[in-house]
């Protein structure tokens, strides 16, 4: 049997999507912190899902790496931007959808897509970390809030937060906690701050359904359902939103077997 | 999709221009700057202006144009931009001010610690808002600084005009007659007299220069392009800073005589072209070489820029009269004084004629005025030509508001796109 492999070394998490290529079905998954030393990272995936699989390295026969660190990953057979990858993977998963919001670890992009998956138009954020999954990550620290638990905490009846900079946002959620404002209306605040910001990004390429959020910050569903109401589309969200860039990644390596 | 080649990212994928007196000529001309103004003998008057001021009349005079704009390209080529940058950010000025600007100041303030010990000071300042708002208050902060004497020349904005179209006739009128005060400025304060007969001459000289310069533009419709961006962001110097001067005419001959031999023996200014893009504003001059490099690896190349053909005007110079007016009007008329509308004819003209794939748009933290409307105008080019583009962050010469990995992630996502389209 052979494989393809689509590997995704974001700047905070690492994924890998293992696909048999006569079926394009997905054999396996995993997920690693990206850490440091991204080459080992990526090395470690394959390690997870050799183990867990037990098929032979070598039955893999492309590799497509994506994601800020896919120039790291030596195995690779050829690298492809995230934005392409998130296009594929989200075609095969949705084909009726057009608009990918892709919300990560360092940026979000927008992202328009055809029925082929193809990539139309793009927007990304600029060199700021408001609306990403590392502004997430900084409130959730201040909070003492475990970063899976954040959308528990959120409450409609918000606290705004009207700093960008995730820095002064930080300073500003601790003089909310000083002032004595409710510490689930501050989540609910924070969550409306990214999906405000997301909103503003989407606009930048219009919004067409069907729309489908990734990215780890998707697993956040107070911020899904802010988003829904500001977009005035439902969104979509994957079963498994963080690994979409992986599987593209996978498919256009599936893809390329054929000519090789 | 970009195949995964590993190459050096120091080998040359594009090839090296022979002609080379332009570099001479801009190394000389700086030298000078520093040697001439201090023989008492000679007279020797310098004068700063700005990128679009009539520089002409000042040659005219026999003043020594310098561009502080230039030097701090230079500066920020040298990598010694955010130093000067700092020097003048922690003497009051804002970071969100443009970096030319404050690469320049800090070189005032701490001019022994700069790249050729700064520009030589002027005796006067010329500014000209034809590029942007900044120069008038940089220059402003100039003056009172040197306590020399500043003339700024005013050229209001053309609004809702094609391609072709003229200014109002009361803005024409506004302008001319500034041209006339521009030179009873010089008279006053370097007592140096400009006759006609001398204005025509330089007149003359610097058409000549912008024709030669012109057909070196429109050269690099040839597939494959004779130049690259890089070639023409270097070479654009002479026309920039010492137009109206005759050595600048040999200078373009040159080139002119390589980009043909180029053109006629198919030899490409990278050495495997596949992707044709446009780009539009001004260099990532910190980041020049390899950033063009590593796309020509790619076998991307730039047959087009908006910004060297900011200078690729010419006028009438068979009287003075007439020559005058259509002077001011040139003036007027610069790329970043027109409006919107006139940006997305332009760039879809050049898509066209160009025979492009894609355009980048840099979106520049440190030129307002050239990155403001982008998202507007990148929508408007690409529903009109079909083309699809791209808006990268940079800064000319700040480096620290440059990302090199989210650059390269929105370039090659371009770059996928055309490459789907193409298959």
């Amino acid at each position: 049997m052979k494989y393809c492999l689509g590997v995704d070394i974001g700047s905070i998490s690492a994924k890998a999507v293992l696909m048999e290529v006569d079926s394009k079905k997905i054999s396996s998954w995993t997920v690693l912190p990206t850490g440091f030393d991204t080459k080992k990272t990526a090395n470690t995936l394959v390690e997870n899902l050799i183990e867990k699989t037990g098929i032979k390295i070598d039955d893999i026969v492309y590799t497509v790496s994506t994601g800020y660190s896919r120039k790291n990953v030596e195995f690779s057979t050829q690298q492809v931007t995230e934005l392409s990858c998130q296009a594929k993977g989200i075609n095969h998963l949705f084909p009726n959808a057009r608009t990918v919001i892709d919300i990560g670890g360092q940026d979000s992009k927008a992202i328009r897509i055809d029925e082929n998956g193809s990539l139309l138009d793009f927007e990304m954020n600029d060199k700021c970390s408001a609306g990403t999954g590392r502004f997430l990550e900084v409130m959730a620290r201040s909070l003492e809030i475990p970063l899976e638990m954040m959308a528990s905490h959120s409450s409609d009846d918000f606290v705004s937060i009207s700093s960008t900079c995730t820095v002064f946002a930080e300073s500003e959620v601790v003089s909310r906690i000083a002032q004595g404002a409710n510490r689930d209306s501050i989540v609910g605040g924070i969550h409306q701050s990214i999906a405000t910001k997301v909103k503003a990004l989407v606009d930048r390429i219009g919004v067409k359904p069907d729309v489908v959020i990734t990215g780890g910050v998707a697993k956040n569903q107070a911020v899904v359902d802010a988003l829904e109401e500001k977009l005035e589309y439902k969104p979509i969200v994957p079963d498994e939103p963080q690994i979409t860039g992986a599987l593209g990644a996978a498919i256009i390596a599936a893809g390329k077997i054929g000519n090789i | 999709m970009i195949e995964k080649i590993d190459r050096d990212p120091t080998e040359r994928a594009y090839n090296k221009l022979k002609s080379n007196s332009y570099k001479k000529y801009t190394i000389s001309y700086y030298r000078n700057s520093k040697i001439l103004p201090k023989i008492p003998l000679l007279n020797k008057k310098v004068a700063w202006v700005t990128s679009g001021a009539p520089v002409e009349i000042l040659v005219a005079a026999g003043i020594m144009p310098l561009y502080p704009e230039n030097y701090a390209a230079i500066v920020g080529g040298s990598k010694q931009s955010v130093d000067a940058c700092i020097i003048a950010e922690n003497d009051g000025y804002s970071n969100e001010l443009c970096s030319y600007a404050r690469c320049h100041l800090g070189t005032v303030i701490n001019p022994s610690g700069s790249l050729m010990g700064g520009l030589s000071k002027p005796d006067i300042i010329v500014s000209c808002n034809n590029i942007c708002g900044t120069v008038l208050k940089w220059f402003q902060s100039i003056s009172e600084y040197y306590d020399i004497p500043h003339f700024h020349f005013d050229t209001p904005p053309i609004v809702d005009t094609k391609l072709g179209k003229t200014q109002e006739n009361h803005v024409f009128h506004y302008v001319r007659d500034q041209l006339d005060d521009y030179i009873e400025f010089i008279k006053t304060h370097t007592g140096k007299r400009v006759t006609e007969k001398k204005i025509m001459k330089v007149l003359r000289l610097a058409n000549k220069a912008t024709l030669l310069w012109g057909e070196i533009l429109d050269s690099c419709k040839a597939t494959p392009t004779p130049l690259n961006c890089p070639d023409r962001f270097i070479t654009m110097a002479p026309i920039v800073a010492q137009r109206g001067m005759k050595k600048t005419i040999t200078v373009y001959e040159e080139l002119l005589e390589e980009v043909h031999q180029r053109v006629d023996s198919k030899t490409g200014a990278i050495k495997n072209e596949k992707i044709r893009l446009l780009w539009d504003n001004i260099a990532i001059w910190f980041y020049l070489y390899p950033f063009f490099n590593k796309l020509a690896q790619r076998g991307v190349v730039f047959p087009v820029d908006t910004y060297t053909h900011a200078w690729n005007m010419t006028g009438s110079v068979d009287n003075y009269e007439d020559a005058m007016n259509d002077y001011a009007k040139m003036y007027s008329h610069v790329y970043l004084n027109q409006d919107l509308s006139y940006r997305v004819e332009l760039i879809s003209k050049f898509i066209k004629e160009y025979e492009l794939d894609g355009f980048v748009l840099h979106s520049n933290k440190a030129c307002k005025r050239y990155s403001m409307g982008m998202l507007s105008y990148k929508k408007a080019i690409t529903e009109k030509t079909g083309v699809p583009g791209v808006i990268i962050d940079g800064d000319m010469v700040d480096s620290r508001n440059f990302s090199e990995e989210q650059t390269w992630t929105r370039i090659e996502s371009l770059i996928e796109m055309i490459e789907a389209r193409k298959s």
